[in-house]
C-alpha cells in the first residue's frame, strides 16, 4: 500500500479543508506573506474570494472535522471484526483517513494528534503484513483512536494540545509488544511464557487500573516467585520421571494381581495339605485293617508282603527252613496292642515291613510339607507387607511427582485480563474482573491446553459488544459490567467457572467444547446470580489418573468415573422408566446377562429427570492411569483406555456420550426400517407433540407459533440459546426448531449442551437458520442435529419434516 | 596382482586405496574393465514369515514385524469396528488395534482362540496381526533381473493362481510364492487403519 499522501485520493470536501488551513495560514500571518514577497498590503476578503474566518471558528471547524474523522475511523473499526484476516478494503478505508487526519492535524499544528494519526497507519501497515495478529491489531487501534479521541477533548477543553494520551499510548504499544517506530512488532506467539505474561501483564491492564490493582491475584504469582526455591529442571528429564513413575505406579495392579496369585496358590495348598492328611489317616486305615485280617488268616501264614522281593525272599526262607516268618507291622502292633494281644517292643526292628516305612515317611512328609507351608505363608505375609508398603511408596512417588507439575491458575489471569481489555466491551463500559480460588493448583500439561479455549470463551463472549450493551451494564443502570473467574477443587477435579453479567455473544460454548472433551473434561452454561450466564469447566487435576467404577459388562470390566455417576442402585429396587444397558449402549453382542431385577444402576448426573444405565455388576472403585488411544481407535462415548494388573485392557467409557450416540443410530435404525417397509408414519393426531421454537426474532417465533400451533402442536418459545436450554431441561419437548444465530447460546452451543444431556437425546432438532452454507449443515450434523431447513422455509416442508422425524 | 580385492561400489576403505594407489596404469585399468563388466549383484533376498490362513497362507517380511506374541490373548472389544476386527490388546504399554487376517483377507472367520498375533509396524503406528498359525520362515527374491539358483524362488505373478482372497484385497498381494500369498504389508495396514478409523464414524 502507498503510504504517499496522494491528494487524488482526497474528496472534494476533503480538499475544501485543506485548502481552508492553507489559506488560514496565509491570511493569517502577514509578516510570512511579506516575507514570501508576494504582497505586503493584506488582502481584502473580496479580494481573497472568500469569507475569513476567526481562529477560534478555524479552531472549530478543524475540531469538527477532526471528530467526524475520528468518528469515521472508529466506525470502520468497529466494523471490523476480529477475525483471523481483517478486510483489507476497510483496512484501506481505515488508513486514508487516518492520512488525511494526519495531514490535517500535522497543518494545525497538533503533533501529538498527527503522531498518533500515523501510528494508525502504521498499525494498518503492520496488520497487512502480518507482523502482528489481527486481534492485537485491532485492539492497538482502538486504543490509538482512543488516544485520538482524548487529545482532541484537551485542544477543545484547554486550547492546548495534551501529549498525555500519546505518552500513555506508548506505553500500550509497549504492553502489547508492538513497535511502531521501528515499524516492527513482535507477533503475539501464544505460548509465550507465563514469567513474560507476569512482567506484561499489569501494563497490559492499565486501563482497568482501579478495577484490577484491588484484586489480589494479581500479586499471587509475584509472592510465590520470592518465597519459593524453584529448581531448575530439564523438561526431557522431567518428562521421563513423570513416565517412569507412571510406569511404577502401573506395576501396582500387577503386583497386587500375584499377590492375589500366590495366595490363591496358598489356599490350594492349603487344600492339597488337607488332602495329603485325610490320605495318611486312609492309608493307616487301610494298614490296619490288612494288618487285622493278617491277624485272623486262618492258616497262619500272615499277610502277603506286598513287594514281590520281599515275598519271594520270605517264600525261599520258608522252603528252606521250613519256618513261617510273620509280617509284624507298626499298624498291625498298633491294632494287637489295642486288643492287648501283643507288646510293642521298639527294639524289633524286624517287625517294620515296608509299608511301616512307608506309612512312617508319609506321616514325615506330610508334616514337613505342613511345616513349609506355614513358614511360606509366613513369608508370604511378611512379603504382602512389604509389598503393600512399596505400593504405598510407589503411590507416594508418582503423586509428588505430580505435584512437581501443578502450577496455580492465577498464572492465566493476567492472560484473560488483557484478553477482557482489549475486548469490545472494554471500550464502551467499566469491567470488573473478579477472581476467587486463582491459587488453585492444576497440571502444567492442562493449564496449558486450558489456556486458548479459556481465552477463546472470553474473548467471543466479550467480542458482541453491542449485543452485550443491549442487556448490560447501562440498561440495568449500573456502571460495571462483571466478569468473574471462580475455581474450586473437588477430588482430583477442578471446577472453573468463568461468569458474565451481562448478555454474552453466542458460539463460545462450541468453539471450546471439543477442547474441554480432549482434556477429559466438561463444560456447561448455566445462569448465575450476576443476572448473566457461567460457563463451567470441570478439569481432572491431574494427567493421565482417573477415578471410577470399575463395572461387569457380560465377561468384560469396563470404567465409568466417578464424576458421571450420581447414585448406584441395587439390583432390587424399582427404577420405573426402562434404564438404559451398557452392553447395548457400548454394541457389544449380548451375553447371558443377570435378570433385570438383579443388575445394579448407575444413576448419572444430570440436571433434568434422571436417568439409569443398567450394568452387570459393580465390581469396585478403582483408580488408574488413563492410557489415550491413538487416532484411528477413538470412539464416540469412549474417554480412554485403563491397563489392570492382568494386561487386560479397561474401557473407561463416557456414559451421556453413548447414551447420544445410541439414541441417535436407534432412531435411524427405526426409520429406515419404516422406510424400506413403505409404510406411512404413524398418525401424531392423537396425541399433541411440543416443540419449542427457539429463535432470537420474535417476528419468527410468532409466525412459527401460529403455524405450528395449527397443525395441532402445543408450542412453546425461546429467545435466547440460554433459555431454550433451560426450557428443555425442564420440560423437554418432542422436537426443537433451532436457530443458529441467538445470544447468549448460539444454536451449535445448545446442540453440544445437548449431547452433554443425555436425557435430551430423544428430542429431535431441526436447525431452522439462513445459513445456507454446507459447512454449518455439517457442523449442525456432527452436533447431532436431524435435520437442516434454512430461511424462509415453506409451510409444507417444514410440517412434513417435523412430521417424519416424530413418527418414531 | 591377479587378486583384487572385492569392491562395493558404496565403500572404499583406506586399504583398497593403498592397493589401487600400487597398481600401474595397466593393471589399473584392467581392474576397472573387469569390474566395469562384472554383473550386478543380486538384491538381498526377504526373509519372510509363513503364517497359515483359513483357506491358504501368506508371507509376511519379517523386517515389518515387531514381535511375534503366543496366545493367550487378552482382546478386549472396541464399539464400532469392522468386523475382521477382534479388538485391542495391550502391548508394550499401548493399546492397538488387532486384524483377524484370515477375516481381513477372506471373509471367513476362523476360531483364533489359539492364534498367533504378529505385532507390525506402520509408519511408527503399531497394529496385531492375529494369525491361526505360523510356519517357517522362507527367502523370497524380488530381483527378478538376476537369475536365482531356485526358479521356484522368486515371486510370481498373483494372478496365475485361483485367488481365494476377496478381490478388493488384491491389491495388498505381491505376488505368490509356492502357493503363498507375499503381502505388501506397509499397504495392508494403511488401508485397515483407514478402514478402522471410517467405521467409528459410520459406527
Amino acid at each position: 500500500m502507498d503510504d504517499e499522501f496522494n491528494q487524488n485520493e482526497l474528496s472534494a470536501e476533503d480538499l475544501a479543508i485543506l485548502q481552508a488551513f492553507d489559506e488560514m495560514d496565509l491570511g493569517g500571518w502577514e509578516v510570512e506573506r511579506s516575507e514570501k514577497g508576494i504582497s505586503t498590503r493584506p488582502l481584502t476578503d473580496q479580494e481573497m474570494g472568500i469569507d475569513f474566518l476567526a481562529p477560534e471558528e478555524l479552531l472549530a471547524i478543524f475540531v469538527s472535522e477532526a471528530g467526524e474523522d475520528i468518528a469515521a475511523i472508529r466506525q470502520t473499526l468497529q466494523q471490523l471484526e476480529p477475525d483471523d484476516h481483517l478486510e483489507s478494503a476497510r483496512l484501506q478505508v481505515l488508513q486514508r483517513t487516518a492520512h488525511k487526519l494526519k495531514g490535517s492535524t500535522g497543518a494545525m499544528g497538533c503533533t501529538a494528534m498527527s503522531t498518533i494519526a500515523h501510528h494508525i497507519e502504521e498499525l494498518v501497515k503492520l496488520i497487512t503484513s502480518g507482523t502482528i495478529v489481527p486481534f492485537i491489531g485491532l485492539n492497538a487501534l482502538v486504543q490509538t483512536v482512543r488516544a485520538l479521541e482524548t487529545t482532541l477533548n484537551s485542544l477543545v477543553t484547554s486550547g492546548v494540545e495534551s501529549s498525555d494520551p500519546l505518552a500513555e499510548l506508548g506505553a500500550e504499544y509497549k504492553a502489547l509488544n508492538i513497535e511502531i517506530a521501528s515499524g516492527r512488532a513482535e507477533k503475539q506467539a501464544l505460548s509465550t511464557a507465563v514469567e513474560e505474561e507476569q512482567e506484561t501483564a499489569p501494563r497490559v491492564y492499565a486501563p482497568l487500573r482501579a478495577t484490577v490493582e484491588a484484586e489480589p491475584f494479581s500479586k499471587a504469582p509475584q509472592e510465590s516467585h520470592t518465597t519459593l526455591h524453584v529448581v531448575r529442571v530439564e523438561v526431557d528429564r522431567f518428562e521421563q520421571l513423570i513416565l517412569h513413575t507412571e510406569k511404577l505406579a502401573e506395576l501396582s495392579s500387577p503386583l497386587e494381581s500375584a499377590q492375589a496369585e500366590v495366595e490363591k496358590a496358598l489356599q490350594e495348598l492349603q487344600t492339597a495339605q488337607a488332602r495329603l492328611r485325610h490320605l495318611e489317616v486312609l492309608v493307616s486305615a487301610q494298614l490296619v485293617a490288612k494288618a487285622s485280617s493278617a491277624t485272623i488268616e486262618p492258616n497262619g501264614n500272615g499277610e502277603r508282603p506286598t513287594s514281590s522281593l520281599i515275598a519271594r525272599i520270605l517264600d525261599e526262607a520258608r522252603q528252606r527252613t521250613g519256618q513261617h516268618y510273620q509280617r509284624k507291622s507298626k499298624v498291625a502292633t498298633r491294632l494287637v496292642k489295642k486288643a492287648d494281644s501283643f507288646q510293642w517292643d521298639d527294639l524289633e526292628i524286624d517287625r517294620f515291613t515296608e509299608n511301616d516305612v512307608l506309612a512312617h515317611s508319609l506321616g514325615e512328609a506330610i508334616a514337613d510339607v505342613t511345616t513349609a507351608s506355614a513358614q511360606l505363608r509366613a513369608a508370604f505375609a511378611q512379603l504382602s507387607r512389604i509389598t503393600q508398603q512399596h505400593i504405598d511408596q510407589a503411590t507416594n512417588v508418582r503423586n509428588d511427582t505430580l505435584l512437581l507439575s501443578l502450577a496455580p491458575i492465577s498464572t492465566l489471569v493476567p492472560r484473560i485480563e488483557r484478553a477482557i481489555m482489549m475486548s469490545a466491551l472494554a471500550q464502551q463500559h467499566q469491567v470488573l474482573f473478579e477472581t476467587e480460588g486463582e491459587t488453585t493448583e492444576i497440571d502444567q500439561e492442562i493449564l496449558e491446553k486450558v489456556m486458548q479455549p479459556l481465552l477463546q470463551l472470553v474473548r467471543t463472549c466479550t467480542a458482541g459488544s453491542q449485543t452485550a450493551t443491549k442487556t448490560g451494564a447501562a440498561e440495568r443502570g449500573n456502571a460495571t459490567d462483571r466478569i468473574r473467574l471462580h475455581v474450586h477443587t473437588v477430588d482430583n477435579e477442578v471446577n472453573i467457572e468463568v461468569g458474565f453479567s451481562m448478555t454474552v455473544a453466542g458460539g463460545a460454548l462450541d468453539e471450546v467444547q471439543e477442547a474441554i472433551r480432549r482434556l477429559n473434561g466438561t463444560i456447561v452454561a448455566r445462569r448465575n446470580n450476576l443476572g448473566g450466564i457461567s460457563f463451567h469447566l470441570r478439569l481432572p487435576r491431574s494427567q493421565g489418573a482417573i477415578q471410577g467404577f470399575l463395572v461387569a459388562v457380560g465377561n468384560r470390566s469396563v470404567v465409568v468415573p466417578l464424576t458421571q455417576v450420581q447414585r448406584i442402585e441395587p439390583g432390587k429396587e424399582n427404577r420405573g422408566e426402562l434404564p438404559y444397558t451398557l452392553n447395548s449402549l457400548l454394541g457389544f453382542p449380548m451375553e447371558q446377562a443377570l435378570p433385570e431385577s438383579e443388575r445394579a444402576a448407575l444413576i448419572l448426573r444430570t440436571e433434568g429427570s434422571p436417568l439409569a444405565v443398567q450394568v452387570d455388576a459393580i465390581l469396585g472403585e478403582t483408580q488408574l492411569v488413563v492410557k489415550p488411544l491413538a487416532p484411528h481407535l477413538h470412539r464416540q462415548g469412549i474417554i480412554g483406555t485403563a491397563i489392570d494388573g492382568r494386561g487386560n485392557i479397561l474401557l473407561i467409557v463416557d456414559l451421556p456420550e453413548l447414551i447420544n450416540r445410541y439414541e441417535i443410530v436407534e432412531s435411524t435404525v427405526k426409520v429406515a426400517a419404516i422406510r424400506s417397509r413403505g409404510q406411512q408414519p404413524p398418525s401424531i393426531v392423537q396425541k399433541q407433540p411440543s416443540i419449542l421454537v427457539a429463535d432470537d426474532s420474535v417476528y419468527i417465533r410468532q409466525s412459527l407459533h401460529q403455524t405450528l400451533s395449527y397443525a395441532g402442536y402445543r408450542v412453546s418459545e425461546a429467545d435466547d440459546g440460554m433459555k431454550t436450554l433451560e426450557r428443555l431441561l425442564d420440560y423437554p419437548p418432542d422436537a426443537l426448531l433451532l436457530d443458529i444465530e441467538m445470544p447468549n447460546l448460539n444454536g451449535y452451543d445448545v446442540l453440544s449442551m445437548m449431547r452433554a444431556h443425555p436425557e435430551l437425546a430423544k428430542v429431535k432438532t431441526i436447525i431452522l437458520t439462513s445459513r445456507t452454507s454446507e459447512k454449518h449443515k455439517a457442523r449442525a450434523r456432527e452436533l447431532g442435529a436431524h435435520a437442516y431447513l434454512t430461511k424462509p422455509c415453506p409451510q409444507d416442508v417444514l410440517l412434513e419434516t417435523l412430521r417424519s422425524l416424530l413418527m418414531n | 596382482m591377479n587378486e583384487h580385492p572385492t569392491v562395493s561400489a558404496a565403500y572404499i576403505d583406506e586399504t583398497h586405496l593403498q592397493h589401487l594407489e600400487q597398481l600401474s596404469d595397466e593393471e589399473f585399468w584392467d581392474y576397472a574393465r573387469k569390474l566395469a563388466h562384472q554383473e550386478p549383484v543380486a538384491a538381498q533376498p526377504e526373509e519372510c514369515l509363513e503364517c497359515t490362513l483359513s483357506n491358504g497362507s501368506c508371507l509376511i517380511p519379517l523386517s515389518a514385524l515387531n514381535e511375534v506374541v503366543l496366545p493367550p490373548h487378552r482382546l478386549a472389544l472396541l464399539p464400532a469396528t469392522p468386523e475382521w476386527m477382534p479388538g485391542v490388546v495391550a502391548w508394550r504399554g499401548q493399546v492397538i488395534a488387532v486384524i483377524d487376517l484370515s477375516m481381513y483377507l477372506s471373509g471367513h472367520m476362523l476360531d483364533l482362540s489359539n492364534g498367533i498375533l504378529l505385532i507390525a509396524d506402520n509408519a511408527g503406528l503399531a497394529l496385531g496381526l492375529l494369525v491361526p498359525a505360523i510356519g517357517q520362515t522362507a527367502s523370497i527374491q524380488h530381483n527378478v533381473q538376476v537369475a536365482s539358483k531356485d526358479p521356484t524362488a522368486t515371486v510370481e505373478k498373483a494372478e496365475q493362481a485361483s485367488p481365494w482372497y476377496l478381490p478388493s484385497r488384491a491389491i495388498f498381494v505381491k505376488g505368490i510364492q509356492k502357493g503363498s500369498l507375499v503381502l505388501d504389508v506397509p499397504s495392508l495396514l494403511a488401508d485397515a487403519v483407514q478402514q478402522i478409523e471410517t467405521a467409528a464414524l459410520n459406527g
